[in-house]
């Protein structure tokens, strides 16, 4: 398990497209928007951009680093060369998973680290530490939703599947564009998980809790998530 | 039970309608090497994967090291080379090796794989970079990282040429040297014939024959004598010792025989005037259909 851990975390370290992806888009968004001076409802905007870009970093990170290459190891029969090791079924699903919450960290360590530099955002360091744990914690259904993607679509197009899941939740939960959505949209967003990590970043950072109800649609997304995940894994391995 | 490698027995698979395996039995012995030989579509990969717990049966019992497939997987004493087992992106030989090695929880070292293999000087290099042979030899460095007790080879050779090939095989004599039992599966009876211990002739799913290679050949009408003859006889030549096949095409004969040394010695004495003779090991082609169409009979 160790060993398999090692193995991805190098494979994931020497992609350079997914870091830049991960690290350099949405700390550049945040150095181009989210240095803004002044507050909103008492809490700094400058600390508000930094939320939205670490919740880019970190759903970004755990649906790409959790599902992305699955696709392409299915294909080229690693999986299944994996399979006939001494590696278990759970170990490889709990591995992908691990993997996706570890890799939501260097994203968000970029974004913190320009908040603290370029934003000027000033946090208490107890705060600071429930947000990246918050985070950390948050990021589980989208690593379960990247790694469902990943066993279900096929090459180039499971890719394109997480990125377009990934933009479209980011736009539906606030993380990318500003203000109210129109119409039904609105309540629709209250529903997704991106909605949910952003706002409970936000109450982080202003000294709450999460709501309870930003903890349910985040619990609600990570075991559908984890149930399709485990049913789509029966299916593709059965004789 | 544990005196066997592999137990299989009485083993049937279906694929919709197909049968790839009916009532398939053989075994391997601990320490010994055994060649599944057959045709495509005969059975062999659906044996191996079943031997792996990759699939199940649909019937039968197997035993792998006294346990079950997926058991003695777990445990990581068993090794395999599979035809459709791929190798990453963005790892590095090296990486897959010392993957393996942990996998199988570092019964060897990453460098004494790599060696054993023949891959230290390509380690730094790219899963996708390597030709056919070499890549090969990264799956074959994967499947004996931890020691293996039992190995098994799906076509390992398949996609080689023949000096790759036999740069492979040397390979997995040197590791099979420690005692393991080794289950190879191949289409070619020259392979079967040089490698294994014993070889278990799959048609259509079932087990045509299981004998030594040189039973095999033996059974397959294991020479065939090719000469020049002024006026061959079918009839006299199909009377010669060894003799159980005939083609005559003009004045070129072609014999299958069982006993090359007495048909070649006899057709000299009782016959004569022979020119240009030749005699060759019958190929797989001759050898399969000459073993399908006997059990086929009976």
């Amino acid at each position: 398990m160790m060993s398999f851990m090692r193995f991805e975390i190098t494979r994931t370290a020497r992609n350079v497209k997914y870091l830049i992806f991960l690290i350099a888009v949405p700390v550049g968004f945040y150095l181009l928007w989210g240095r803004q001076s002044g507050d909103q409802d008492g809490v700094q905007i400058s600390a508000l951009a930094l939320v939205a870009m670490a919740v880019y970093a970190a759903t970004g990170g755990a649906l790409m680093a959790a599902g992305g290459g699955v696709a392409d190891d299915r294909a080229q029969g690693w999986i299944r060369q994996l399979k006939v090791t001494p590696l278990s079924d759970a170990q490889w699903l709990a591995g992908r998973i691990v993997l996706g919450v570890l890799m939501v960290l260097p994203g968000v360590a970029g974004v913190s680290l320009a908040g603290l530099l370029a934003g000027h955002v000033h946090l208490p360091a107890g705060r600071w530490a429930a947000l990246i744990g918050l985070l950390l914690v948050g990021s589980l259904p989208f690593g379960l939703l990247g790694l469902f993607l990943g066993l279900i679509l096929r090459g180039k197009t499971a890719q394109l599947g997480i990125v377009v899941v990934f933009f479209a939740l980011a736009v539906l939960g606030g993380v990318i564009g500003a203000g109210a959505l129109p119409g039904v949209w609105e309540k629709i967003r209250q529903l997704t998980p991106s909605y949910g990590l952003v706002q409970g970043g936000n109450a982080v950072i202003a000294g709450h809790a999460p709501t309870v109800t930003q903890a349910v649609v985040l619990a609600v997304w990570t075991v559908v998530a984890g149930v399709a995940v485990i049913l789509r894994w029966r299916q593709s391995s059965g004789a | 039970m544990e005196n066997s490698a592999v137990l299989f027995h009485e083993v049937s698979k279906r694929f919709g309608t197909t049968r790839a395996l009916d009532h398939t039995s053989f075994t391997v012995g601990r320490g010994e090497t055994v060649a599944l030989l057959g045709h495509n579509g005969a059975g062999k990969s659906t044996a191996v994967d079943l031997m792996l717990g990759l699939r199940r049966p649909d019937e039968g019992d197997i035993t792998i090291l006294g346990t079950s497939p997926s058991r003695a997987v777990a445990s990581g004493r068993v090794g395999a080379l599979l035809q459709t087992g791929g190798l990453p992106d963005g790892a590095t030989i090296r990486d897959i090796v010392r993957l393996a090695c942990g996998l199988y929880g570092g019964k060897r070292h990453v460098g004494e794989v790599l060696e054993l293999a023949g891959l230290t000087e390509l380690a730094g290099r790219q899963a996708t970079e390597l030709s056919g042979g070499q890549a090969q030899r990264v799956r074959f460095a994967i499947a004996v990282s931890g020691r293996p007790d039992l190995l098994f080879l799906d076509e390992p050779t398949v996609a080689l040429d023949v000096e790759a090939r036999r740069e492979f095989w040397a390979v997995v004599r040197g590791a099979a040297e420690g005692g393991a039992s080794v289950a190879f599966a191949t289409h070619y009876l020259e392979e079967a014939d040089q490698f294994a211990d014993r070889v278990v002739v799959l048609s259509h799913g079932r087990v045509v024959a299981d004998a030594t290679p040189s039973a095999i050949k033996a059974m397959a009408g294991g020479r065939t004598v090719r000469c020049v003859l002024a006026a061959p006889d079918p009839q006299r030549l199909l009377a010669l010792p060894g003799v159980v096949d005939v083609t005559i095409h003009g004045n070129d004969v072609l014999l299958r025989t069982d006993d090359a040394d007495r048909t070649v010695e006899m057709l000299y004495t009782s016959i004569g005037g022979v020119r240009d003779l030749e005699v060759t090991g019958a190929g797989l082609e001759e050898a399969l259909i000459s073993l399908s169409s006997r059990k086929d009979q009976s």
